[in-house]
């Protein structure tokens, strides 16, 4: 059982943070400076997503929240928010995980659409109790639609590239009696 | 095994749950004390992004190149009809640089005329534009200088065209320029020639637009807009853009600063106006000290004789 070994568990921790820096660089690039019209996805949150959803032992809490952080302070956010509210969703949908591992993806697609509306939304209530400026609602909705839209891409690339996928119970079982 | 299971998971989770409480409470204390003491964080922020931004700039150049080599590369594909139109443009253009020289020679006359010293006081260091703001919601980019290169906050920011923003957040080697079209960016204005003062608050949209106008009946699209230097926020006489009515009938700013491509940036060097503490000072010469005073009274006698 290569897949339980203490080697390879580190070795894909360090790939999903090796993920995360990859896709702050991309945002970054300093393309198009303007304003946008259509806001990008936030692949991160897919990512972390999908991630703890399929192998939650891959993404400890403090991982997501470093990368998170690390993005609040990159990109402007208030530090700590939505780092806060993205470890949260992750734990909601870790606990989930193991109901869902023979639902199919389309459960899976709502339960994380579901999670992703509720990150944007308590982030937006957030927001509005401490009295700071909001991002515009339209924009909010849509950066909504384009994650929920990654999201398959997302999370079939990290199955098929990286070999990160759920483990059913039989696998499960077995690779615990081993 | 499904006991097996669950004995694991007993055993893994109360550890597991207190990690994740910590690891909350720490963030949402963080952002409390964000919302407390901003600007202690804020330079945190700066902090953090001045040590982890150069290990991205290494790749980002290259990268960054690359997309733009290959957006350039789909444009040779209308490579015929861009040169019919460039040998068009290029007519036009002769026939202005024609006109741009007479300017210039009568320009140069004028200053001569005039005496003009321009304000030796406006220098500026020039930066390479690093990052993004990474947010579809902020508008924000990272200079390659920061405090080494003696940057402060609030410095204006300006391509070779016009106004792009204000420096906010100072690192060691990096500096955040707030653009014009961020939704916290506001910047009091001045529309010649009715001389309307206003002011351009960005609002996330390529045309910002102009609030607190005085009268709108005197200000007409294609009015000039440019900086006021009113509470010292930013030198007076920069130039913004043009006035634009959107179809709202809402009048906004075209920038004259092409931000969507944006690749290095002055920054302006203010010193700011010295301020005036007391009335007296602007009517009354400086007090004479007590060891002139006394050949002081004699030369205003002599004016007056004469």
């Amino acid at each position: 059982m290569a897949d339980n070994t203490a080697s390879r568990l580190w070795l894909m921790r360090l790939t999903f943070l090796a993920l995360a820096l990859t896709t702050v660089f991309f945002r970054l690039l300093p393309l198009d400076t303007g304003p946008v019209r259509w806001p990008a996805p936030d692949v991160l949150l897919a990512l972390c997503l999908a991630w703890s959803l399929r192998r939650p032992d891959y993404v400890p809490v403090t991982f997501v929240a470093a990368a998170i952080l690390l993005t609040d302070f990159f990109f402007q956010r208030p530090p700590g928010l939505m780092a806060a509210l993205v470890v949260m969703a992750c734990e909601a949908v870790r606990k989930r995980g193991p109901g869902l591992r023979d639902a199919g993806f389309l459960a899976e697609l709502i339960l994380v659409a579901l999670t992703i509306l509720a990150v944007a939304l308590a982030y937006r209530v957030a927001l509005t109790v401490f009295m700071l400026p909001r991002p515009l609602l339209g924009m909010s909705l849509l950066q909504v639609l384009f994650t929920v839209a990654i999201y398959p891409v997302v999370a079939l690339a990290s199955e098929w590239l990286l070999g990160v996928r759920a483990r059913t119970n039989a696998e499960l079982a077995a690779g615990r009696m081993t | 095994m499904a006991r097996d299971r669950a004995h694991h998971e007993d055993y893994a989770t109360p550890l597991r749950r207190l990690v994740t409480f910590v690891v909350l409470l720490c963030l949402i204390g963080l952002f409390i004390f964000w919302r407390i003491d901003s600007p202690r964080v804020e330079r945190f922020r700066a902090q953090v992004i001045d040590r982890v931004m150069p290990g991205f700039s290494w790749a980002m150049a290259p990268v960054t190149a690359t997309v733009n080599l290959m957006r350039d590369f789909q444009s040779y594909q209308s490579l015929y009809a861009q040169n019919q139109e460039l040998r068009r443009e290029l007519q036009q253009m002769k026939s202005w640089k024609e006109a741009a020289l007479q300017l210039e020679q009568e320009n140069a006359r004028l200053l001569d005329l005039n005496n003009v010293r321009l304000d030796p006081q406006l220098t500026y260091v020039t930066g390479v534009v690093l990052a993004d703001s990474g947010s579809p919601f902020r508008q924000s980019l990272l200079l390659n200088v920061g405090h080494r290169d003696g940057i402060q906050d609030g410095w204006a920011a300006m391509d070779g065209l016009g106004l792009v923003g204000r420096i906010s957040g100072v690192g060691e080697r990096t500096a955040r320029v707030i653009m014009l079209t961020d939704t916290s960016s506001k910047v009091p204005a001045l529309i010649q020639p009715s001389g309307q003062k206003a002011l351009v608050v960005g609002d996330n949209s390529m045309v910002p637009p102009i609030d607190f106008l005085e009268d709108a009946d005197q200000v007409r699209p294609g009015d000039r807009v440019i900086t006021s230097g009113d509470a010292g926020v930013l030198p007076p006489g920069l130039v913004i853009g043009q006035v634009a009515k959107d179809p709202g009938g809402r009048l906004r700013v075209r920038l004259s600063a092409d931000i969507e491509r944006l690749e290095f940036l002055r920054v302006l060097r203010d010193h700011g106006t010295p301020a005036v503490d007391g009335a007296g000072d602007l009517v009354v010469p400086p007090a004479i000290p007590d060891d002139l005073a006394e050949e002081a009274p004699l030369p205003p006698e002599e004016a007056a004789d004469g």
